[in-house]
């Protein structure tokens, strides 16, 4: 099994005459949590829906699994989305189907248990993600911000994803829900061996949580390394990412 | 790596249960079914033996876990690969939590589903009453101060629910203007009636048809889009972001939205008349010789001016009707797609309705006062 399993090359995004991504080149391990970083309209947000093919970038090549991904046929592709599961940033739960439903939903579609030993799997997944089981029969309006991310993160492990898709996985979420997410994304790559691309601002994530960082920037990938290293990166714009009062605060309790 | 599908096969003795082939979600059916049958009597099985087991995820774990549970829960399993051991781990002590914490779910009975259905309705009628006093309340506030008017949301609803609905009306009613004038056509001829197409058809398509036809065009094509509009706005929070600006959004939203159709139904109730009454022209010339001339001439001398007025004085409560509806439905909107799907389908529903039942009670009362 090849231990490469995303692969970004030459990356190109152009909105009109706005560039977003010039060249971006990356690869991730199986088994590795990244981070994805850089300043607010750097392209971080594209880079991931054009992992993830829901958008076309303008030029450049993505593999994932080994396949490649932009111009893969519909059951090659398929068979890569099987492979992968993606939390939005707002969770983008069917606000019309419970916690328990949504959760069933690809469950229900790609596997091929029993209704009750699907139920079972869902609930087992919910568990999983740290939520309770009362939350399993709410409504996605009917939870608060971080059981709604939690609900978010156990239907995109549903059917045991190899990769997993953060898109800011701890905003909005007070300290301690964050860090125990925080903690749930450790321990899932632990006992699941999964493998996490996600995108975020919280510094405190930054430093507990990616083997690697990655920072965008002037359409390229800037930096790639190590939140220890990166920091201490003198380029002008990871300096200046770092520089701001909150950052150097966290910086001084580590 | 293989893709064969997981399978349990048991010793002739029925002792010993070998697992095998690929545990992942996808390939997971025959045990499944196995373990909801069980094939084998658990009190013979002494063992299982799972070192042919090629792949497994959380899914099949959870399977695993079933037939630990259905046979003997401390059963000695050999073989099992150091990952998916820790993985059943998990997956056991995750669920053992499961058996504790049963859910219950909500059951009402029947008193309690009507009672409920009663106490909702009038909580809805209560809702809209407030939300028509606020209607009020606000228009009243504008004609003090006509400052306040967003005359250019106002003059962008005249556009989209009435500039842009004029292709539509026309056809729709020269249509209309076709067909009353040839069934009036084929009941005249018995009597060599036929002149008297003019007359009927004029007044039927000026009090009733146009404004009518118009009003249930576009309480299909603006009142859902009202309710749409402002059901999505809501459960995205952007009407608690106009309130807590201290923005009224009946003010802001709904206000232009009345105004605007106040002012462009007539006026395509108009545009309706005339493209009715077109209709009937073109029914009348090819159906009994009335030529457009003769046409116009007896329609000015025997289709009194009041038609077209009483057709007209109709039209501000039936815009009145189309937008508050559709926005009040969109205001009730909350959570989630499905509730704002739900509010657009009432919103037309109700629109219509209540536009049929206003023109009824418009007919009981042109007939008393005898015009």
């Amino acid at each position: 099994m090849p231990n490469n399993i995303i692969t970004v090359q030459h990356l190109k995004n152009y909105f009109g005459d706005t560039c977003v991504h010039e060249d971006v080149n990356f690869s991730v391990n199986s088994g590795e949590i990244i981070a994805i970083i850089g300043g607010s309209g750097c392209g971080k947000t594209t880079l991931l829906r054009s992992i993830l093919r829901l958008m076309m970038p303008t030029a450049g090549s993505v593999s994932v699994f080994g396949t490649q991904v932009l111009t893969a046929n519909a059951q090659d592709f398929l068979a890569v989305q099987k492979r992968w599961g993606m939390m939005f940033q707002g969770g983008a739960l069917f606000s019309s189907l419970t916690v328990l439903e949504n959760v069933m939903y690809v469950l229900n579609e790609y596997s091929s248990l029993s209704y009750r030993s699907q139920k079972a799997v869902a609930k087992l997944k919910i568990l999983m993600s740290g939520l309770d089981l009362n939350a399993a029969n709410k409504y996605p309006s009917e939870l608060s911000g971080g059981m709604r991310k939690r609900a978010a993160l156990a239907r995109a492990i549903a059917l045991d994803p190899e990769l997993i898709f953060l898109d800011e996985p701890t905003a909005g979420l007070d300290p301690k829900s964050a860090g125990d997410l925080d903690d749930l994304i450790l321990s899932m790559r632990k006992n699941l061996g999964l493998t996490f691309v996600m995108v975020t601002h919280d510094l405190d994530t930054l430093w507990y949580v990616p083997d690697r960082v990655i920072f965008l920037g002037e359409g390229k990938v800037l930096a790639d390394e190590p939140m220890a290293r990166l920091h201490k990166n003198t380029h002008p714009m990871i300096q200046s990412y770092f520089s701001g009062h909150r950052a150097k605060e966290v910086h001084h309790a580590e | 790596m293989t893709d064969a599908f997981a399978s349990i096969e048991s010793t002739p003795q029925g002792d010993i249960l070998a697992l095998k082939g690929s545990w992942l979600v996808g390939n997971v059916s025959f045990v499944d079914r196995w373990i909801q049958k069980c094939f084998v009597n658990p009190a013979q099985v002494k063992s299982i033996d799972a070192e042919a087991i090629t792949q497994m995820d959380t899914a099949g774990a959870y399977l695993l876990y079933e037939i630990q549970k259905k046979i003997n829960i401390n059963i000695q399993i050999t073989g099992l690969k150091d990952n998916f051991n820790d993985l059943l781990q998990l997956v056991s002590s995750e669920l053992s939590q499961l058996n504790e914490k049963k859910i219950i779910p909500v059951r009402h009975d029947f008193f309690y589903i009507i009672g409920k259905a009663a106490i909702d309705l009038l909580h809805q009628a209560n809702l809209m009453l407030a939300f028509l006093g606020e209607v009020f309340e606000s228009i009243f506030e504008m004609v003090l101060q006509p400052v306040k008017l967003q005359w250019r949301s106002m003059i962008h609803e005249i556009d989209v629910g009435g500039y842009r609905g004029l292709p539509i009306i026309a056809v729709m009613m020269f249509l209309i203007g076709v067909v009353v004038a040839y069934q009036l056509g084929v009941q005249l001829r018995i009597y060599g009636a036929d002149v008297y197409m003019v007359d009927l058809s004029g007044v039927a398509i000026l009090r009733e048809f146009s404004p009518l036809i118009c009003s249930v065009i576009i309480a299909g094509r603006t009142s859902t889009s009202f309710a749409a509009l402002l059901g999505t706005m809501k459960v995205n929070e952007e009407i608690d972001a106009l309130r807590t600006m201290g923005m009224s959004p009946v003010e802001r939203l709904v206000i232009p939205k009345i105004l605007g159709l106040l002012v462009a139904l007539p006026l395509l109730v108009i545009w309706g008349d005339v493209f009715g009454l077109l209709g009937s022209m073109v029914m009348a010339k090819s159906m009994a010789g009335i030529t457009f001339q003769s046409f116009l001439e007896r329609f000015r001398q025997e289709v009194a001016i009041k038609h077209l007025y009483i057709g007209l004085v109709k039209t501000p409560v039936f815009a009145l009707i189309i937008a508050g509806i559709g926005c009040f439905q969109g205001f009730q909107a909350e959570g989630s797609a499905q509730s704002v799907g739900e509010r657009t389908t009432k919103a037309a529903v109700q629109a219509i309705f209540l536009i049929i039942l206003a023109d009824g009670l418009f007919s009981i009362l042109f007939n008393w006062m005898d015009i």
